[in-house]
């Protein structure tokens, strides 16, 4: 029997899939009142000992050895019965993905009275205590609310909704896994803040599952960190995050873009800290060359799409309904610099790029390449373009084609654009895949066998197969752990060098910004709102949203 | 929702429109004079003329479309042209024995959604397993096969029911039904207990569903609430598809059982190139087909919150 | 990664030796491998090896029940009714052949073009498609064989106009969700022309999922060659047909119900067969299983 004054108490709790074991002989405790980060990359088994907690494991999980206990009841004797009176009441639940937690045929206010099995009020007290709890989490206009489905909410507030849900019943825990990772930056700040708020009003304990270093140090109180199925190590945070004794987590912490505060040239990886360069000014000055004129200019460019039109639209010849999605972007890219655009989803950033490559038609404005005016260039000309600039998509492993090998999406360029009778594709492929790190053998995989970070440098091998002047990179990092990020930027980083590359990264992250990029451009709901140094922005922005997005970004205060 | 209800209505009349043309243009291309071919071999030429006269023959494909449609917005289809009685007095003499099967039909088939339920839930189970081999059995025997074996085993073998006619009287109506009921049925309880299946399993690895039960919501109360309110649709909407298919089967069946309804009706005018009743069984059956598919799409469209913006 | 190691010189080859192996490993995957490999087979060789000619009538012998001389008896004009099934195996594998892949490719082509061309098209295809459904299949099949007279190729006809519809649409809704696919797009960016990607990015993602319909399809084929043979519709006797010895068997079902039983049997191995492969092969490549 468990002592009873831990809230939670896990003595070398093993689980394992089949014969994978995810957790190995895990050891923790939650104190009531407790807010506890629990830290790892993908794969490091830290949702599966937070859905452990609360019965929620897929059903292949076993848990194959060890204790579990809450509140002083032994967690691996619950029937079915015990599981239901606990879930929801004493432990609440708020999922990774905001946009995918609530039934999407159910009204909110009907979901919200739904989980309240427990009380034996009538349904009027439901509804009532479901719009408390709406107003607890600042719910705009929030009477309405209840009687929406999840559709017309956006993510944030969805993901308002589920917290709303998760404290009605006053918990004694609270597991948040991922709750904050599909949110932009500036809501990630505005759910942490509530769910601290929030936290201290209940006293409830908190387990916040994530990889997001940054929030662990604002939010926390103690830190556990995973690796691979194991718990490297635990501790207070301010104790863990200043003096780290476990190699990994001194790794991790060392290796985060977001840890490092100087501007640097190489960013340190998890296999060698002493990667790590400082920023050069002289070199990056040498490196662009703006007495060229610029490479690329993009000048008021609009860019709308025309939502779908129904057959009774189409008859009628009504003009389809359209959405601005850039409005009036002017951009210059030199010679040799790198370039990034910031903002938030849907700030129209991705859509820019898209025009430039024709993936979207421009409604006005102008693009120039070079001498080639990319609006008006005919499919003959654009073709040649092609050859001295390429794009890099953001899914590392969906922007390959799945039932293509390695190899041949490598060398896909020189087919599309004739290759020299010469060249031999093979040949070609493995240079390309060593020019960015990878051995010959890849050549045959599929994407599907690759991890993220592999096929993020297929990626990179493709865009540079021309050997291009310009590169547009859409979200180089996205979904990439900490210690794999580093890898990718040191490697844009070097090949910019020896190639004399211009970059235009796209990106909401601007930890990988201030290190690589030259100069910053900020958008917000279509527009440019600020342009400038990559440094100067930094210390001294301008614009009101800029400083918003820096706050969250960077000094990350809660 | 209106809006898309009066496009879908829009789509169902242009769909009956197409199918009519369709069919008057095949009827052109048929061998033969068709006053010839209705009236035999020794009619005298006045009284085909007068045939022809009277189902505008003489006239162009669309003209005779033009008349056509003008009858039947006057309830006139013509006139049998072997008994000379009106049309639409054989329809609705024959329609109700076919509409009675398909609606027995539709009714024993919503015996999958407990089945496939049952079988989702306890996935991998013995009744999983078997449920799924008699499902994927079932589906693929044509009924006019599964109509022979339940004709040996129950009429010929067993002598338990008549494999025969349509009954009278309540008891007899319902005897003569079971048979014909289960020939279609089978194939299609089996359909639906597959589909309800991979709809249940896919809804309950959703994530909305693991946000209901970390709420401590009663499993059953997850099941039918929350898999089955997605998994319905998914059932509507394939009824509504397959009621074509349905209906054909359930003509081929009337003949195998010698009942009376549209089947027996439309064989015989096919047959003996009666075009008055031809027009009018596929005008039945196809205005049937076409009001059933809007109403599963509509009522889908109330099921599911989202779709309403969605079009298409 | 073994399975890269495996697939180092050939690995669509590997591919499907992969695919082949887990369908056979199951005792239903077995089974329809081993049916439909009979049913091509007795198929293609159903003259050679008939122990009789199937047209051949010897009336003293009419509705014998099954003995040494004829494993599965004799019909109503004493012709050998195993012989008879085996030769009607070339009538379905025909019909299965030729009105699935007819149909397979009409449906693909317009449902790449309604999903690449504009939307007038798309909308005036989706039209025909329901069209096409909601004209009562057996109404059609009636029209049809009063139109051309009752013959195999009227089944094609019939099976043809009322199944490629499911294959347009089914082309057209996985050809939209690739169209908007990042590495569709990247394609785009690369400069790649619409054919290649349809032939190289598009059409290997969505020819599995067609095939998996066709599969099932085959026992349709067999439903309607059945069905209009029984009405008289069909196939013309004497050629022998399934459904034609069902019609046979049926005329004298009162007197034997052999002929049904026996007669109903090679169509529902081969129905069966067909449609649990295509399950099966749903379930192998449906890339969601795999976690």
């Amino acid at each position: 029997m468990a002592p009873v004054n831990h809230l939670v108490e896990m003595q070398d709790l093993c689980i394992d899939f089949g014969p994978v074991r995810a957790v190995k002989s895990a050891s923790l405790q939650i104190d009531h009142g407790e807010i506890m980060g629990l830290v790892g990359e993908s794969g490091s088994g830290k949702s599966t000992l937070a859905n452990a907690i609360i019965g929620l494991l897929p059903q292949a999980a076993n848990l194959s050895s060890g204790t579990l206990a809450f509140d002083g009841q032994d967690l691996r004797q619950f029937t079915p019965g015990q599981w239901q009176a606990m879930r929801g009441r004493q432990v609440s639940y708020v999922s990774q993905d905001p946009m995918s937690a609530l039934n999407p045929t159910l009204r909110i206010g009907q979901q919200m009275v739904d989980i309240q099995h427990w009380s034996n009020d009538s349904h009027t007290a439901k509804l009532g205590r479901a719009l408390h709890a709406l107003e607890q989490v600042k719910m705009p206009s929030a009477q309405a609310r209840l009687n929406m489905y999840p559709h017309e909410l956006s993510g944030g507030q969805k993901q308002r909704v589920c917290i709303a849900m998760a404290i009605m019943a006053r918990p004694k825990l609270l597991i948040a896994d991922e709750a904050t990772t599909a949110l932009d930056a500036t809501l990630e700040v505005q759910i942490v803040k509530l769910l601290k708020e929030l936290q201290s009003d209940i006293g409830c304990a908190m387990l916040f599952v994530t990889h997001h270093l940054t929030v662990v140090e604002a939010l926390c109180d103690t830190v556990t960190v995973m690796y691979q199925g194991d718990i490297r190590e635990k501790g207070p945070v301010e104790k863990v995050f200043s003096a780290p004794t476990d190699t990994y987590t001194r790794s991790l912490l060392n290796c985060d873009p977001a840890r490092i505060h100087e501007k640097c040239r190489r960013l340190p990886v998890m296999s060698d800290l002493s990667l790590k360069r400082p920023a050069d000014p002289e070199m990056d000055k040498k490196r662009i060359d703006k007495a060229a004129g610029p490479l690329l200019s993009i000048n008021g460019l609009d860019v709308t799409f025309a939502k779908p039109r129904g057959l009774v639209d189409l008859i009628q010849g009504r003009p389809a309904e359209r959405i601005e999605a850039v409005k009036d972007a002017t951009l210059d890219v030199s010679p040799g610099e790198t370039v990034a655009l910031v903002g938030e989803s849907g700030s129209g950033k991705s859509t820019i790029a898209r025009a430039v490559f024709r993936l979207v038609a421009a409604e006005g404005g102008s693009i120039l390449f070079e001498d080639a005016d990319l609006l008006h260039a005919s499919t003959g000309e654009m073709r040649a373009v092609r050859n001295r600039m390429s794009m890099m998509m953001q899914d590392p492993i969906g922007s390959l084609s799945p039932r293509t090998t390695v190899g041949a999406a490598v060398v896909e360029p020189h087919i599309v654009s004739g290759k020299p009778p010469e060249m031999d594709l093979g040949d070609e492929a493995i240079r390309l895949l060593e020019l960015v790190g990878l051995s010959a053998e890849f050549a045959h995989r599929y994407p599907h066998e690759l991890s993220g970070g592999q096929a993020r440098r297929v990626g990179v091998a493709r865009a540079l197969a021309l050997n291009p002047k310009f590169v547009v990179a859409d979200e180089p990092t996205a979904g990439l752990d900490v210690s794999i990020q580093g890898e990718i930027f040191n490697l844009l980083a070097s090949l910019r060098e020896t190639m004399q590359l211009s970059i235009l990264i796209i990106t909401h992250n601007l930890h990988v910004v201030r290190h690589l990029a030259d100069r910053t451009v900020i958008m917000y709901h279509g527009r440019i709102v600020e342009t400038g140094d990559t440094e100067d922005i930094i210390t001294a922005p301008v614009h009101d949203y800029t400083k918003l997005l820096l706050s969250a970004n960077l000094q990350a205060r809660f | 929702m209106i809006g898309y209800a009066i496009q879908r209505i829009g789509v169902a009349i242009m769909i009956v429109l197409l199918v009519i043309t369709t069919l008057f243009i095949m009827i052109q291309f048929v061998p033969g004079d068709p006053a010839n071919v209705m009236l035999g071999p020794r009619a005298t030429p006045e009284l085909k003329e007068a045939l022809r006269e009277r189902l505008h023959l003489n006239d162009s494909v669309f003209v005779q479309i033009y008349h056509f449609f003008i009858g039947v917005l006057q309830w006139d289809l013509g006139v049998d042209l072997t008994s000379n009685r009106p049309v639409v007095e054989i329809l609705a003499e024959q329609v109700p024995y076919t509409a009675m099967l398909v609606l027995s039909i539709l009714l024993i088939t919503l015996l999958g959604i407990p089945i496939g339920t049952y079988a989702a839930v306890h996935r991998g189970g013995a009744f999983d397993q078997i449920s799924g081999v008699v499902s994927v059995s079932l589906i693929a025997v044509p009924p006019i096969v599964i109509g022979l074996y339940l004709i040996l085993a129950f009429s010929i073998q067993l002598k338990w029911l008549p494999a025969i006619g349509a009954g009278e009287g309540v008891a007899g109506t319902l005897k003569h039904l079971i048979l014909p009921t289960f020939a279609i049925g089978l194939t299609w309880i089996g359909y639906v207990s597959r589909l309800v299946r991979a709809s249940v399993i896919e809804v309950l690895t959703q994530n909305h569903v693991k946000t209901a039960r970390a709420f401590g919501i009663p499993e059953k109360r997850v099941i039918r609430r929350y898999a089955l309110r997605v998994a319905l649709p998914a059932t509507v909407t394939v009824l509504g598809v397959s009621i074509g298919f349905i209906l054909s089967s359930a003509v081929i069946v009337e003949i195998l059982f010698a009942r009376p309804g549209i089947g027996k009706l439309a064989y015989d005018a096919v047959i003996s190139r009666n075009y008055p009743v031809v027009m009018g069984t596929v005008l039945a059956s196809t205005v049937f087909i076409v009001v059933a598919t809007t109403l599963s799409d509509l009522l889908n469209v109330m099921l599911d919150p989202r779709s309403k913006d969605a079009n298409a | 990664m073994t399975a890269a190691d495996t697939s180092q010189r050939r690995p669509h080859i590997a591919r499907i030796g992969a695919v082949l192996r887990a369908l056979c490993f199951s005792p239903l995957g077995l089974f329809s491998c081993i049916v439909v490999v009979m049913f091509f087979v007795v198929g293609l060789t159903a003259d050679s090896i008939a122990p009789y000619d199937p047209v051949k009538i010897d009336i003293r012998n009419k509705l014998a029940g099954p003995s040494w001389d004829h494993w599965l008896g004799t019909d109503q004009l004493g012709r050998d009714v195993f012989s008879r099934l085996i030769v009607g195996t070339k009538v379905a594998l025909y019909l299965a052949i030729t009105s699935v892949s007819i149909a397979l490719v009409i449906g693909t082509v317009l449902g790449m073009i309604a999903a690449f061309t504009n939307q007038w098209i798309d909308w005036a295809l989706l039209l025909i498609f329901d069209t096409v459904r909601s004209f009562p299949g057996i109404m059609f099949a009636l029209t049809v064989v009063a139109l051309f007279g009752p013959s195999v190729n009227s089944i094609v006809v019939i099976v043809v106009v009322s199944t490629f519809p499911s294959y347009a649409r089914l082309v057209r809704t996985q050809v939209m969700s690739l169209r908007n696919a990042e590495f569709i797009e990247a394609q785009r960016a690369m400069g790649t022309s619409l054919p290649r990607i349809l032939r190289l990015h598009i059409l290997p993602n969505v020819i599995g999922p067609v095939l998996i319909v066709a599969s099932m399809d085959v026992p349709l084929v067999i439903g309607v060659e059945t069905g209009l043979s029984f009405l008289g519709l069909g196939v013309r006797p004497p050629t022998p047909s399934w459904g034609t010895i069902l019609n046979d068997g049926f005329s004298f079902i009162r007197n034997t119900s052999w002929i049904v039983f026996a007669g109903g049997l090679p169509l529902i191995l081969t129905t069966v067969a067909f449609t649990s492969l295509g399950e099966r092969l749903r379930d192998i490549l449906d890339p969601k299983l795999h976690r």
